[in-house]
């Protein structure tokens, strides 16, 4: 900040308003000048809307356009136009079914955990001062390694044989109630086995979330909260809860966001096995896309944007009914 | 708000050290078991004082058993044989670091164009980049693949960096406009009346201004990128263009079926630079992601 | 200061695309060929082989002695594709762009979408992005193949009621029973078990053995995977053994999922599941693949060469290898690898020859290589091989390894998957029903084929 005249010195400022650009005093010029240096701003942003037109927007459009046609990448010359054909096959297909069901249960499943467990641990960690650096990093290690590398270790760690976490699950629910081929060759354990890979993985994220907003809550709400003679669970209840409200919204929002456009946990780690028990619907779609033998795009399209509207539907839901509670 | 009960302090402080340990257990577990021959690890020995028994060829010519307890055969075959991880790891930190810095470079340039400029169709645009930030990345994909071979950037680097940028540029831009737009308007007219042009100002007043919002940008720009994997899986296909994530995925596979020893061997290499580059930078990461997370 | 930085980085990487842009669109073999060419007037044939296969077969031996045997007129470039590429050789060669000639890296069912890509076109010929290999091999040569090697890529042209094969055999494999000779011994079979009845026998004697560290061992290793080989490794072999001279077919040409053989089938795995004869890895892949090699399982009914890697990895003799039970009636399940040549590659006849030349026949040592294994380049050891060669000639070679001689009968009556285009489809959907039988949730073997009988018309024929 070289040429800072605010930072100089405190008194000058009131000369600097003075000399300040012909703003108030010569309305008809300013404007002029304004208007021209506004238009720098094209410039500014041309870069970025260059990228947005070409990377997002065409995209954007031409599988829009796409989603209305049976169009297959290698067979263009067989384009067809359906109208609302795919989205009506997507909605009533047999084979969607089924991905569909299994991504809603992998919701249901994970999020309760993901956003419970990072509000335990956010709330835990905030009280905590010494040492708190090193149980800090030892928490958010493994939101740093990537999620195809942890799908890697995970397999091996719910090995049937040598699996530490298969180990662990027998110890738990016992031998009789463990999954015999390991947790991924179980179409009744293969979920869950993911899901809790999931949450390994990247339950930091939600902490992180937490932190900030339980950082944002004012000290004098629980000192006032002590004087009423409030014990540690009231102040929870009736300080922390209450101050998070808008924090929660936002990690429940962006989990539910999330676990609806799972795919590589399972691509990875069961190929949507066994039983097709975790194949998700993003997994479908990937299927028909790029992994048919005719890159089957249209339909797939359609399957894109019935997954964004079902997300923006959500959003929509939960921003209103956040607003009314309020 | 600290707990003042001692002992409670202590009870929580033991139950957190609980939840670290159970969260760098898997770590633990692989650098152990990347130590042992594959017959050991698939005969449950995972652990370095599980011994094994190994048949080696003795000098006479004829096999004899041998009793081991670690091994580092792993390593020498991830060395001689594993192919390609050194090339994942050039491709994952260049498209991170540039990916990174072009996102935050165009993206920058837009935030000061759209809180400082009042061009017309401003808040037109900014409204429209808002509401594509709410379309997941999926919806893209398949337009974007498609763009890719016409404009035969498929299975290049530079396509899925382009894509990247693309895709983090929104995110980018919507941070960097809140925090430009909350510096004070008398900074900049104060620095224009100098005679600094508007590309002056945004050198030496918006980016000094905005240090903490562009490391927060960069930091949540950079792990996106490193973490990608739907994007890389798709646009990628020869082993010169794979990142980390879509490589270690196929290394399963390179011989069939791998020796699992050497899994582990190389599931240790790609996490281990990563998380010893987080353990020493950990406060900023920390504080850059809760920045970002803060305005996100 | 920041400023140059950033438009110093801000060039570099415009460069460094800009550069990779233009390296793209000229691959380096293109460079490397023209070279050669221009320099000497020799010829380049680029193969592609796939990474697994790199070190499994002496390519680069092979190749060297066959360059050496033309004088340096042709050069044989060998690749490693990369994994996981078969649909984007789909799209290069859809645009009429190679950086091969020929490429070695699949198994049958993996070219069937090059053969049968163009659905528009009732023309088979027209139909696909690879040659008839058929317009190019003579007939000595032709003749000189064992016959089942060709099972996997051959179709009859409606027009013309011609044969046409779209890949040349390099490599086989047969589905065997492969064994422990040590357990069956431990517990008295005598034996290898002839009928799947025989099998079963086996197992309830091999129930419950121990090795000598305790470790529990599984009379049989079946691979109940979704991805796995279940319908290849279980569901056929145990069909056709049933049905005898029937075959696996239905009447439309598919696998037959509707004869009562197929419920009895899916009731033998089932009551061999719950009575605890099968590994408890059968539900994941990649641990059940090891079982044999491992020493935790008795039997392992696969490809022979699971077996023969078995053999190499426990002690002499302990591993036997036999046709699968009911092979002699019934033939064997074979799969083949072979060469395809795109149609878009400048000289498909040159890459046809050459491909004969070098990994066909055993004049360059390959053949060799492919069945009794190679020296290991840096131990010098033999290792590797197990693989099935192509050539009638060569199974008369007294040294080939025993398992190979085993299975020479069995190839003669060999049959290859039914509808190779659609078989991982419907070993997907067949894998899913049994799974969904075996733990109960479909109540009979009869209600779970019916399901797959529907979702095969449904899914994959569309009819």
């Amino acid at each position: 900040m070289r040429r800072n005249p605010l930072l100089q010195a405190g008194p000058d400022c009131v000369k600097c308003t003075a000399m300040a650009p012909p703003e108030a005093t010569h309305l008809g010029r300013e404007s002029a000048w304004r208007r021209k240096h506004n238009r720098l701003g094209y410039l500014y942003v041309m870069p970025a809307v260059i990228f947005f037109l070409l990377m997002t927007a065409w995209p954007l459009a031409r599988s829009f356009y796409l989603s209305f046609y049976d169009y297959y990448l290698l067979e263009p010359e067989h384009t067809k136009f359906v109208a609302l054909g795919n989205y009506a096959k997507a909605a009533t297909e047999d084979v969607n079914r089924e991905p569909f069901v299994n991504t809603l249960k992998f919701t249901v499943m994970f999020v309760p955990p993901y956003v419970l467990v990072g509000l335990v641990i956010a709330v835990m960690l905030h009280e905590v001062r010494r040492g708190a650096a090193l149980l800090r990093t030892m928490i958010f290690i493994p939101v740093v390694v990537s999620m195809a590398v942890s799908a890697v270790l995970w397999i091996l760690f719910y090995n049937s044989t040598f699996g530490l976490g298969q180990k662990a699950i027998v110890w738990f629910v016992g031998e009789n109630h463990a999954p015999d081929g390991g947790v991924l060759g179980s179409a009744a354990w293969a979920m869950p086995g993911i899901a809790l890979m999931c949450l390994w993985n990247g339950v930091a994220i939600n902490i992180i979330l937490f932190l900030v907003g339980l950082e944002r809550i004012p000290d004098d709400m629980y000192e006032a909260a002590l004087v009423d003679g409030a014990g540690a669970w009231q102040r929870f209840r009736y300080v922390t809860l209450p101050q998070l409200r808008g924090t929660m919204v936002l990690v429940v929002l962006l989990s539910v966001i999330e676990s609806l456009k799972v795919f590589g946990q399972p691509y990875v780690m069961t190929g949507g096995g066994p039983a097709d028990s975790t194949k998700t619907y993003v997994m479908r779609l990937y299927e028909l896309a790029f992994r048919s033998r005719t890159f089957e795009m249209g339909y797939a399209s359609a399957l894109a944007y019935s997954l964004a509207a079902i997300i923006f539907v959500f959003s929509v839901f939960v921003w209103r009914f956040n607003r009314k509670a309020e | 708000m600290a707990v003042r009960n001692p002992i409670s302090r202590t009870v929580l402080w033991l139950s957190l050290l609980g939840v670290g340990i159970l969260s760098i257990l898997p770590f633990v577990w692989v650098i152990a078991a990347s130590f042992k021959d594959e017959k050991a690890i698939r005969k449950d020995g995972v652990w370095p004082w599980q011994s094994y028994q190994v048949q080696r060829t003795a000098p006479s010519g004829e096999s004899v058993g041998v009793t081991e307890h670690v091994t580092l055969s792993n390593y020498r075959q991830v060395a001689t044989k594993v192919t390609g991880l050194s090339t994942y790891y050039v491709n994952t930190v260049y498209l991170a670091v540039a990916g990174t810095f072009l996102s935050l470079l165009v993206g920058t340039l837009a935030a000061y164009g759209f809180a400082r400029f009042r061009f017309r169709g401003n808040m037109l645009l900014y409204g429209l980049f808002l509401f594509t930030i709410m379309i997941p990345g999926e919806v893209t994909l398949i337009g974007r693949f498609e763009l890719m071979v016409r404009l035969h950037l498929l299975d290049t680097i530079t396509g899925l960096l382009a894509a990247y940028v693309a895709g983090n540029l929104l995110l980018v831009i919507f941070i960097m406009r809140n925090v430009f737009e909350s510096i004070p308007q008398d900074l900049l007219d104060a620095a224009m009346i100098d005679g600094a042009s508007s590309w002056q100002v945004f050198w030496e007043v918006m980016i000094p201004m905005g240090r903490n919002g562009l490391a927060a940008c960069g930091i949540l720009t950079f792990l996106s990128i490193w973490n990608e994997f739907f994007f890389a899986l798709t646009f990628t296909f020869r082993a010169e263009t794979r990142t980390l994530p879509v490589g270690i995925t196929m290394l399963r596979s390179q011989w069939g079926v791998m020796d699992v020893g050497v899994l582990f061997a190389t599931v240790l290499l790609s996490f281990l630079p990563i998380v010893i580059v987080f353990i020493l930078l950990q406060r900023y990461f920390v504080r850059g992601l809760s920045a970002g997370a803060l305005k996100a | 200061m920041v400023r140059w930085t950033c438009i110093i980085l801000a060039s570099v990487i415009l460069a460094l695309s800009a550069a990779e842009l233009i390296w793209h669109r000229t691959p380096v073999e293109v460079f490397r060929g023209r070279e050669a060419e221009g320099a000497k007037g020799v010829s380049v044939v680029r193969v592609g082989i796939a990474s697994w296969q790199a070190g499994e077969f002496p390519f680069a031996e092979a190749v060297r002695r066959y360059e050496e045997a033309q004088g340096g007129r042709v050069k044989v470039l060998v690749t490693t594709l990369p994994e996981d590429s078969l649909n984007a050789m789909l799209l290069s060669w859809h645009f009429g762009r190679t950086e091969y000639d020929a490429v070695l890296a699949w198994a049958d069912e993996e070219i069937f979408p090059f053969i049968d890509y163009n659905r528009n076109s009732p023309d088979p010929a027209a139909r696909s992005l690879i040659v008839d290999v058929r317009e190019y091999l003579t007939k000595e040569e032709l003749a000189s193949f064992v016959p089942a090697m060709f099972g996997g890529c051959t179709r009859k042209d409606e027009a013309t009621g011609a044969q046409r094969s779209y890949e040349i055999p390099w490599m086989g494999e047969v589905l065997a029973l492969n064994y422990s000779r040590e357990f069956f011994k431990a517990r008295g079979v005598k034996g290898v078990p002839q009928t799947w009845e025989e099998v079963e026998a086996a197992c309830e004697k091999l129930k419950g053995l121990k090795d000598e560290s305790g470790n529990e061992i599984a009379p049989i290793a079946l691979n109940f995977a979704q991805r796995g080989f279940f319908a290849q490794n279980c569901y056929v072999p145990l069909l056709a053994a049933y049905k005898g001279e029937r075959g696996i077919l239905d009447s439309k040409g598919r696998l037959d999922v509707s004869s009562p053989e197929c419920a009895r089938v899916f009731e033998t795995l089932k009551r061999w599941y719950d009575r605890g004869y099968i590994s408890r890895h059968a539900f994941v892949s990649d641990d059940v693949e090891k079982d044999l090699e491992v020493g935790v399982t008795a039997m392992y009914p696969h490809w022979q060469s699971r077996g023969l890697w078995a053999v190499a990895k426990q002690k002499p003799g302990a591993v036997g290898i036999a046709p699968t039970p009911g092979a002699r009636e019934a033939g064997s399940l074979v799969a083949t690898y072979g060469c395809i040549i795109p149609k878009c590659a400048p000289n498909p006849k040159q890459a046809v020859e050459v491909c004969y030349e070098i990994f066909c026949t055993d004049k360059y040592g390959f053949q060799s290589g492919v069945s009794k294994g190679f020296p290991d380049p840096v131990t010098g050891n033999i290792s590797k091989g197990g693989k099935m060669p192509v050539l009638r000639s060569i199974y008369a070679d007294p040294e080939l390894p025993e398992g190979i001689r085993a299975l020479a009968p069995a190839l003669e009556k060999g049959y290859c998957a039914p509808d190779p285009l659609n078989w991982a489809k419907v070993s997907d959907i067949i894998v899913v029903e049994f799974q969904r039988y075996l733990r109960g949730s479909t109540p009979t073997a009869e209600a779970a084929l019916a399901k797959v009988h529907r979702r095969m018309a449904a899914e994959v024929y569309g009819d």
